[in-house]
């Protein structure tokens, strides 16, 4: 029995050593992160003061003069994206693309194929400003693009979308389609204002693929470019069984062809699945298709209320007032009912 | 024979200690490596400047709120407050109040009537009343219902909710102004996780002012002070460890972000749990070892948040007596977990780790008090024995809380003055003389009655049969 106390105490010996022994580590670890954090600032100061001597002297950029500590993207890019965005000097443009050819893009290449998160993170970040595209690097962001950590892949999508070729795009629009989520539209916006070849590109795949998740994406892709220069007949997947793909289609259709838009959606106002219904009153009041009034007042009688809300809420804009509006405009709260899945109607 | 027993007892419970405190180390040196890569990259890496906000996930904060009149508009608006997070709704569940819970939002936030979808998904108790929308706040919904508990009133902002991410948050919590944005980021830096809690410090004491604390303080009230040791200890490291044996089985229904898909596929939160937020999180653990999924659950230290916990001691007792109840509840209800590999290593370390030291613990501790007093009565008491269970029980845990205080104070520190840093050290102490025996008790007490009730529902279910 001594020899078990003795035991027992020798444990509770060593257990309270250890959790003494976590403090002391605490303790360092702490300065440790304070040392790095101060050489991390001092690093970006130094490249910083580099940079504004070049900007100065309209000297050209040199890797070998570039501070040593600098060279890492965690620097690297910090400083190069706040020069991007207060620097509006005509001497930056050309330092700029050298200080990407030159030092962001290599070490992009080498941080893109590290395991951890913040390195592909700044890969990918290193990516977007790509101009010379090669094999290697359309390689690498595809790895990105298809990461399974989201962080990773958002960044990627970005970088595929500023390589611009076929195979990333299409990797892009793959990502979309597996991702509902990345779908809405704030995220889209990302599209705006981007080169044509893209949306060539995206109608080449639109028109290749067969399967409804990646029309859906393309079409949701689409509407982010200017409409006249989209040309690509929906009509098949305005009738589509898949309703992601109907409800897409129906929204490209009414951004690109006003005339051809009315008639399907004036058509799709009597569908079966109220989600429809739904998109059709929006997308018809956007377009301000008057001749559909007569259509539209029907849905005053639909069965679900809020289809007849939003009937009533187009017709309203369109200055229409009756007896029927009202009344399903102001309909009693006791007859809202949890019938259907809003989820559908959410923007995945 | 008996004082055999007895000291067979003695000795079973003394290494029941001794193991329990080497998990405890275990969790102790796997949190350190966490709670620093957190405060890391959320302090010194300034990562969050790499969210480009236009891509990141739209996100909800479901609110569930009864008899809140206190504190409901503060939360919100420290909500709103989350300014490096752009897209944000907020859906707040009325859960049938009967104080000036609603009067309170309609006056701060300018309310209107509007009707508000929503999903049949999860089914709800308690009748929607009435929806409403704020002026001020385009993506603010007020659903006033019938009373239903906490559970119903999330599952119905769950039904309503159209984001793909939806943050549970109580109504008397406050966020730091990048809580959100710090979970979120979490999420997005680990492949597949599906919740991601938060840390929850005790509000009680700080000064605030409109959702936003003007004044990081430690109540000088004691009871709520020695729940901020608790706090620490639990959020600090206790489920911060458990990052690497693949999360722990209780995040903070105070704060926790989930995916949206997730709360639906695993049929949303039980109406039938008290503690909805083990429960919840004890049923994704399941839900995903069963459907061989490969997702994760996780938790961050740096996204902090800042509750009021009860300053009474009747008060403490009702709340964990209801906790410890919830938890043995949800753990009976997923037994299938325990020491079975299908579950990896959840059901193989976590589930029994849970089980025998966290919920029946205090009860083998009560045992031990027990024994202390049964040995001392037949005059067998052991004075070696007793000191070193006072020292594993009281002496190991006052070590740990003063470990994770000093922890806190290199990383997260939220308490800058001396007299707290000192009433905290202090407090590590006072806890063991009082509080955690009362503790130990209302554990106890609450195991028990679940106990007898269990055992009452089985015998009346076979009397019906």
């Amino acid at each position: 029995m001594n020899f078990h106390y003795e035991f027992v105490i020798f444990i509770i010996k060593i257990e309270f050593l250890i959790v003494f022994s976590i403090v002391i580590l605490t303790i360092g670890m702490k300065f440790i992160y304070l040392i790095e954090y101060k050489y991390a600032l001092k690093y970006k100061r130094s490249l910083e003061m580099y940079l504004t001597r070049l900007l100065h002297k309209k000297e050209q950029y040199n890797l070998q003069d570039l501070p040593y500590d600098a060279k890492q993207l965690s620097i690297l890019i910090p400083v190069f994206l706040k020069f991007e965005k207060e620097c509006k000097n005509a001497h930056w443009k050309l330092i700029r693309n050298d200080l990407i050819n030159i030092s962001i893009i290599p070490l992009a290449r080498i941080a893109a194929l590290r395991s951890d998160v913040p390195s592909k993170v700044l890969a990918a970040e290193g990516f977007c400003f790509i101009k010379n595209k090669t094999e290697l690097d359309e390689e690498l962001i595809l790895k990105l693009v298809s990461d399974t950590t989201p962080f990773v892949y958002l960044n990627g999508i970005r970088a595929a979308l500023a390589y611009g070729s076929k195979q990333t795009i299409d990797a892009l629009i793959l990502r979309y389609a597996q991702e509902p989520w990345l779908a809405q539209s704030s995220n889209l916006k990302i599209f705006n204002s981007r080169q044509p070849e893209i949306h060539n590109i995206v109608i080449q795949i639109l028109s290749q693929s067969k399967d409804p998740k990646i029309r859906a994406a393309c079409y949701n892709i689409l509407i982010h470019f200017p409409a006249e220069k989209i040309s690509y007949n929906s009509l098949i997947d305005c009738i589509s069984k898949d309703l992601n793909l109907r409800l897409s289609a129906l929204k490209f259709i009414s951004y690109v062809d006003r005339e051809q838009a009315i008639q399907i959606l004036t058509q799709e106002l009597q569908d079966s699945h109220w989600i429809v219904r739904l998109t059709a009153i929006d997308k018809l009041s956007d377009l301000q298709a008057f001749e559909s009034v007569p259509e539209i007042e029907t849905l005053l009688n639909d069965s679900e209320w809020w289809v007849r809300l939003r009937a009533a809420k187009a017709l309203r804009s369109f200055g229409v007032e009756n007896e029927l509006m009202l009344k399903a405009i102001n309909i009693d709260p006791d007859t809202v009912k949890m019938e259907r899945s809003a989820l559908n109607y959410a923007w995945w | 024979m008996l004082i055999e027993t007895i000291k067979i007892l003695d000795m079973m419970i003394l290494w029941f200690f001794i193991i329990l405190s080497s998990v405890y180390i275990v969790l102790l040196l796997a949190s350190i490596r966490e709670i620093f890569l957190g405060y890391n990259i959320v302090q010194l890496s300034n990562s969050i400047d790499f969210m480009n906000t236009r891509q990141l996930p739209p996100v909800t904060v479901i609110i569930p709120a009864y008899n809140e009149e206190e504190g409901i508009v503060d939360t919100v608006l420290s909500v709103l407050s989350s300014q490096d997070y752009d897209d944000i709704s907020i859906i707040i569940v009325n859960d049938g109040s009967t104080d000036r819970t609603l009067n309170k939002l309609t006056e701060a936030f300018d309310l209107y009537f509007s009707y508000v979808a929503s999903a049949d998904i999860l089914p709800v108790r308690g009748k929607i009343i009435s929806s409403y929308r704020s002026r001020f706040h385009i993506k603010m919904t007020v659903i006033d219902k019938e009373n239903g508990q906490k559970s119903d009133a999330l599952n119905v902002g769950v039904n309503v909710c159209r984001t793909p991410l939806l943050i549970t948050l109580d109504a008397d919590t406050l966020l730091e102004s990048n809580a959100i944005s710090t979970l979120v980021f979490e999420m997005l830096s680990k492949s597949n996780t599906v919740a991601v809690g938060g840390a929850v410090y005790v509000l009680n004491g700080c000064t605030y002012d409109s959702g936003k604390i003007l004044e990081y303080k430690m109540s000088r009230q004691i009871v709520p002070a020695l729940q901020t040791c608790e706090y620490l200890r639990s959020f600090l490291y206790g489920r911060v460890g458990w990052n690497i044996f693949g999360g722990t089985l209780c995040y903070a229904g105070a704060f926790t972000l989930f995916n949206h898909q997730t709360i639906v596929d695993v049929g949303g939160f039980d109406y039938k749990n008290v503690a909805q937020d083990f429960e919840i999180i004890t049923h994704i653990q399941a839900y995903i070892h069963e459907h061989k999924l490969p997702y994760s659950v996780s938790y961050t230290a740096a996204a902090i948040a800042w509750t009021v916990v009860p300053s009474t001691l009747s008060s403490f007792w009702h709340q964990r007596v209801n906790w410890q109840r919830g938890s043995l509840q949800s753990l009976m209800l997923h037994k299938k977990m325990l020491f079975n590999p299908k579950y990896g290593m959840v059901g193989m370390f976590t589930y029994p780790f849970f089980l025998f030291g966290e919920i029946l613990g205090a009860v083998v501790e009560f045992t031990a008090y027990f024994l202390v007093f049964l040995s001392w009565y037949f005059g067998i008491l052991d004075a070696r024995w007793v000191l070193l269970l006072f020292i594993l029980c009281w002496g190991f845990v006052t070590c740990i809380t003063i470990a994770t205080t000093m922890i806190s104070l290199f990383t997260f520190n939220k308490y800058k003055s001396k007299n707290d840093i000192a009433w905290v050290l202090l407090l590590c102490f006072i806890e063991e003389f009082g509080f955690r025996q009362y503790y130990v008790v209302c554990r106890t007490y609450a195991s028990i009655k679940y106990l007898i009730n269990s055992l009452g529902n089985i015998f009346v279910s076979k009397s019906q049969n």
